[in-house]
């Protein structure tokens, strides 16, 4: 639809000036992807040099090794991370959604005492600095503070997920949206003796499919990429997920850079395959929604 | 803004329920944020207050504010505090008209979208991990290809080697991992831009200056706002990046707050001034949200109408 504007408004130019125009317009974007791609790129063509080619100053490698892949994930242990990491993430995941979308419900359209201050208060949260919170909240987690169900939480699931199942900036971000649906919808729902809660998820959340998307990509990259946290709370195999596997590649293995690329390859592929699988959704879902006007 | 209460259209549940209703929706939420956030908080308030080493907790004395004081008689921090304000302001200055601009050249392209939107979603979901090893690599003096592409042009550096070089070499791969996540959000905004303000300017022939400043700018200004709210909280508290590529160094010139607090804390174990240190920073961080962030928030609720 903005398409169309556009394309009315270029009419009034005269066509030669369009077409220069156009030809510069597609120059800069090449140059802007092509500076925005290179350090991918050079990532993806690093992960399949031998160690000679990676300090040697090449951009391709020689033959591609794609053994490198299979020896990244025997050594960095990728075959119990992976799953440990997909597990963690989903719980994650479910936990941020549900804290997430009641309490922005609560502060986008609830009224209660204290409303305006306890947001700005969670706001502030956002603010503090992680280095402050790591080791209290590594207490916390380890059961010093209070007493938690099934004592010590290190080593646990629990331990890496709960602490991503709550954050001020998703609670932020869909009571941003949540606010801006227009209150008519509500009425409706009223007139058919609806609560909040069925209000909640059989009008509200189907109309906010893209904020959702949203939100879940990045609590999805927030647990899938973490590591200090992670580092932390486990000192077994059993719960860790890929990133400390793809840091023992950096530390423990020396500076074989190609097998670490190969590794951060293999991490961001999940994401990159979430992403083009819900993208058209994401688009689709801020057009359809009440985001709009 | 918010005046409109409705009364639920059936009087079924109990006035109590119906009081309970909120603070059950919020529970979940606030019980992990006030366990993660409230308790790190007075940990902090205590321990500033303490002369406390992390090696030896139960030498901790009472020493006062003495912790706070400390910081305005130490070169270092007032180093540390501008090396803070370059970083996050040219980062966040860069990438928010940058971020924009490529939105809107973006924004009328149908053909190869999905190369686009590759290009820009990758930096954004690369681990800190990735982006720190991998910049530093690119900027490795013997074999980066950084090195290699500004020697051709004869531009010598030691970028993250250098003291005067290496804020701006921790710079750019800020920039370029968190522009594209501006240009995300200012494409979602501007796919939302209703149809007809464009026409009535086709109708009385405004040029593509007075139509980007008259209209797109108002109507993008909710966006641009959360996509700037974003970027300065995050690049306010960066860590990640900086302590893998540098670790604060050479001497202090990319130690900005944040990797002070994590040095004091957990190199030279003096969690009280570390606790104090942060405190700080949360201080003037909150003061930011009071007086720019909640403005910046309210400013557009006025043209909002009847809203939830």
């Amino acid at each position: 639809m903005i398409e169309s504007a556009v394309q009315r408004q270029a009419v009034l130019q005269p066509k030669t000036v369009l077409r220069i125009g156009r030809l510069s317009l597609y120059l800069v974007l090449a140059a802007g992807a092509a500076v925005v791609a290179l350090p991918f790129c050079w990532m993806v063509s690093t992960s399949l040099m031998s160690l000679g080619e990676t300090i040697n100053r090449q951009w391709l490698p020689g033959t591609p090794r794609w053994q490198n892949y299979q020896t990244a994930w025997m050594e960095a242990r990728f075959a119990v991370y992976f799953m440990n990491s997909v597990i963690i993430t989903a719980t994650s995941l479910a936990g941020l959604l549900t804290t997430s979308i009641l309490a922005a419900y609560a502060f986008a359209r609830l009224q209660f005492a204290g409303r305006e201050i306890i947001f700005f208060g969670l706001l502030s949260t956002m603010m503090i600095p992680e280095a402050m919170t790591l080791l209290p909240s590594f207490l916390i987690i380890r059961g010093d503070v209070i007493p938690l169900p099934g004592g010590s939480w290190l080593n646990t699931l629990q331990g890496l997920t709960v602490p991503f199942m709550a954050s001020a900036f998703s609670i932020f971000l869909l009571r941003q949206f949540f606010r801006r649906l227009p209150v008519e919808l509500w009425d409706a729902a009223c007139i058919d003796g609806c609560g909040h809660l069925r209000f909640l998820t059989t009008i509200v959340l189907p109309l906010s499919k893209a904020p959702l998307l949203t939100v879940s990509l990045f609590g999805f990259i927030a647990s899938w990429d973490s590591l200090l946290w992670p580092l932390l709370v486990t000192t077994r195999e059993t719960w860790r997920p890929l990133m400390v596997g793809l840091w023992s590649l950096v530390t423990e293995a020396g500076a074989e850079t190609h097998l670490f690329m190969a590794g951060a390859t293999i991490t961001l592929l999940p994401i990159l395959v979430i992403y083009f699988l819900v993208q058209r959704q994401f688009t689709e879902g801020i057009m359809t929604s009440g985001l709009k006007g | 803004m918010l005046t409109t209460t409705h009364t639920p259209g059936h009087q079924r549940r109990s006035l109590i329920s119906e009081r309970m209703v909120p603070w059950l929706f919020l529970a979940p939420g606030l019980l992990v944020i006030l366990a993660l956030a409230l308790y790190p908080f007075l940990y902090a308030l205590s321990t500033s207050l303490h002369s406390y080493y992390l090696a030896n907790p139960a030498g901790s004395r009472w020493v006062g504010f003495d912790n706070f004081t400390a910081f305005f008689r130490d070169n270092n921090f007032w180093d540390n505090v501008t090396t803070t304000i370059r970083y996050v302001g040219v980062a966040v200055g860069i990438e928010i008209p940058l971020g924009f601009g490529i939105a809107l050249l973006l924004h009328t392209q149908t053909r190869f979208k999905l190369v686009w939107r590759a290009a820009l979603i990758i930096p954004v979901t690369l681990a800190p991990v990735v982006v720190g090893a991998l910049w530093k690599f690119m900027y490795n003096n013997q074999f980066g290809i950084i090195t290699y592409l500004t020697g051709l042009v004869g531009f010598e550096s030691l970028f993250l080697g250098g003291p005067n070089s290496a804020l701006w070499s921790i710079i750019v791969p800020e920039i370029w991992q968190w522009t594209p996540f501006v240009t995300l959000i200012c494409l979602a905004g501007l796919a939302t831009l209703p149809d007809e303000p464009y026409e009535a300017a086709a109708v009385d022939g405004a040029s593509a200056w007075q139509i980007l400043r008259y209209i797109t700018l108002p109507l993008m200004k909710p966006f641009l706002t959360i996509a700037f709210v974003l970027r300065l909280i995050t690049a306010y508290k960066v860590f990640d990046p900086i302590y893998l590529m540098t670790g604060g160094g050479p001497g202090i010139s990319t130690q900005v707050l944040s990797i002070r607090v994590y040095e004091l804390g957990f190199a030279t174990l003096q969690m009280g001034r570390a606790s104090a240190l942060a405190l700080l920073l949360f201080i003037v961080a909150t003061l930011l949200t009071k007086f720019v962030v909640l403005r910046l928030l309210e400013s557009r609720q006025d043209d909002e109408g009847r809203r939830l």
